[in-house]
């Protein structure tokens, strides 16, 4: 089986140099092309760090201390670095939750797309770039293309933003795209359609996608596996399928039950922690990570 | 049906500005039942927060108007009003003064509005901080100290501090984890029914209307569009609006997943299905 396209193995971070927290205590995930990886979890769970941290966008901030590998489309970005660097906006790309605060308010859509566009091929002319750039608009089903790029981000609704935002990652082809709670900041409508944008570029392009959710209801409809991640550490691992129908950790299983459910039913009485919920990781039969696996 | 503590007549609210006219609230007319828990439902743009400022006399109708237990609104008795209709936000952290402890922010509304002597309100804070499950010692800690179940616990001792009749809930738990969030809707049900309360819920999350709801009212572009009990709504909704937002409801089990089918359907639901 070919390399998987990102590959986080026994990662570990650490914040601060005198007050030391840790806050990834060795996570390991795969996601291959083609697939839609989730990865779950509540505030403070680390879900996020550990997509900053695959982009190499947490190590350049300084005072952390990561240990572990992460591989992304070939290249070791843990420690961060030049590499790592050179892929993002071309071979891995990001989108986050709240899209017009993402874009710069202060230059046209056109703008910062043509900068986009030259982080793969500097020499592009700007007549090229706002071809390609109005390519990818049409693509994400933004009706007037030209008019989007003449825009502001202030200027243009949630939903305009986030397809901007979207056309603008997958504009060079990554191999990788990571969601941060796409549209979460959004409708559910515009969320959903969000979703469907990267379901197609999954199945059409070979994407691979790596979602970061709170929201079990958004991963069940989207991703093919799915990740728990509890206070630094992954509690399960599952096909979608599998989790949704026999939940095994104590955690997954409270937060399963903790959602309010459109069929009715009350609310149940759990806690908000419990020491169950730190117990080790469950894995479901067929999910171990690649460098489990006994040859 | 006893007088309801609410009532909505022909209530509009238009706001005119640079020549643009924007139809935020259109000929609303309703009624709320005491001791009910009254979503109002719709999304970004659909009137639902300028109808929790309407209610907390924030802004005035252009149209129409309100009535509070048969009074209308704003009356005379503004500041009672002020008293007997609170407000409990999404983000308790910006509702908090950061610079103010706990204690402060719970006893102000006292201090405002005469609630018992001046040597009786610190042990009234006390007891609504235990009320809403935190400890009296929690009065001298900072909000920014709290996590966010617990801010926003202390925003709904806050609230409670007036003694009111009504509370406006506005996302009040959009912001939490869904552990906290189940704990927290647990809680203002437990008030509702000790303290005998009426809410009026604002949000987006059906899910959650679902769950704490007696009756739901949904609006689209500034008008109601469908109105009823929960049970009624969500078994057989008759508006293809609420219908499309149960519809886009993210679920999680089988049983819901049956639901949002049928009701996409549009068909009415079979006996004993789901």
């Amino acid at each position: 089986m070919t390399e998987p396209v990102l590959a986080i193995r026994d990662l570990e971070l650490t914040f601060g140099r005198w007050r030391r927290s840790k806050v990834l205590h060795g996570v390991s995930l795969h996601v291959r092309a083609g697939e839609k990886v989730a990865l779950v979890g509540e505030s403070g769970s680390g879900k996020s760090v550990t997509a900053r941290l695959a982009m190499g966008l947490l190590q350049e901030t300084g005072n952390v201390d990561v240990a572990g590998s992460i591989r992304v489309d070939g290249v070791e970005a843990a420690a961060g670095g030049r590499q790592i660097r050179r892929l993002r906006g071309r071979r891995v790309a990001m989108i986050f939750q709240d899209p017009t605060s993402a874009l710069n308010p202060a230059f046209r859509i056109r703008g910062q797309f043509r900068e986009v566009l030259r982080t793969a091929e500097p020499g592009l002319s700007d007549r090229e770039a706002d071809a390609r750039a109005e390519a990818a608009l049409a693509e994400v089903s933004i009706p007037d293309p030209a008019r989007a790029l003449n825009s502001y981000a202030f200027q243009l609704s949630g939903g305009m933003n986030q397809r901007v935002m979207i056309a603008m990652a997958l504009a060079n082809r990554p191999s990788l795209l990571i969601a941060d709670e796409p549209g979460t900041a959004l409708d559910v409508t515009v969320q959903a359609q969000t979703l469907e944008l990267m379901r197609d570029l999954a199945a059409t392009r070979g994407t691979a996608v790596l979602l970061i959710s709170h929201n079990l209801g958004v991963v069940r409809e989207f991703a093919d596996r799915v990740y728990v991640i509890y206070r630094g550490r992954i509690v399960e691992h599952a096909r979608t399928a599998q989790l949704f129908s026999d939940p095994r950790h104590p955690y997954t299983r409270a937060l399963l039950a903790a959602i309010p459910k459109i069929s009715g039913g009350g609310l149940p009485d759990l806690p908000e922690r419990s020491p169950d919920f730190e117990n080790p990781r469950i894995v479901h039969e067929g999910c171990a990570e690649p460098w489990e696996l006994r040859p | 049906m006893s007088e309801p503590i609410l009532e909505f007549d022909n209530l509009g609210k238009t706001f005119e500005a640079d020549g643009s006219r924007v139809v935020a609230l259109d000929d609303v007319s309703l009624a709320f039942e005491r001791r009910g828990c009254h979503a109002i439902v719709g999304e970004s743009g659909s009137g639902k927060t300028t109808l929790a400022n309407l209610v907390l006399g924030l802004i005035r109708p252009t149209g129409g108007g309100i009535r509070f237990n048969g009074v209308p609104l704003p009356g005379e008795r503004g500041i009672e009003h002020r008293r007997a209709i609170q407000l409990v936000q999404q983000n308790p952290l910006s509702a908090l003064n950061p610079r103010r402890s706990v204690g402060a922010s719970v006893r102000l509304p006292l201090d405002v509005h005469g609630i018992g002597t001046s040597s009786e309100r610190p042990a009234r804070v006390a007891a609504l901080l235990e009320e809403v499950g935190l400890e009296a010692a929690h009065a001298r800690r900072s909000p920014r100290g709290l996590s966010g179940g617990q801010r926003q616990r202390v925003a709904i001792a806050r609230a409670l501090a007036c003694e009111p009749e009504l509370i406006v809930l506005d996302e009040p738990t959009s912001a939490l984890d869904v552990l906290v969030q189940a704990r927290v809707l647990q809680l203002l049900e437990h008030l509702r029914r000790e303290r005998g309360l009426t809410y009026l819920f604002i949000t987006h999350d059906l899910a959650v209307v679902r769950a704490v709801a007696t009756t739901v009212s949904v609006f689209q572009r500034g008008r109601l569009v469908e109105s009823g009990g929960v049970e009624e709504i969500f078994a057989a909704p008759r508006n293809d609006y609420t219908r499309q937002l149960i519809g886009a409801v993210p679920v999680v089990t089988e049983a819901e997943a049956r639901l949002r089918e049928t009701i996409r359907a549009g068909a009415p639901p079979t006996p004993g299905a789901g």
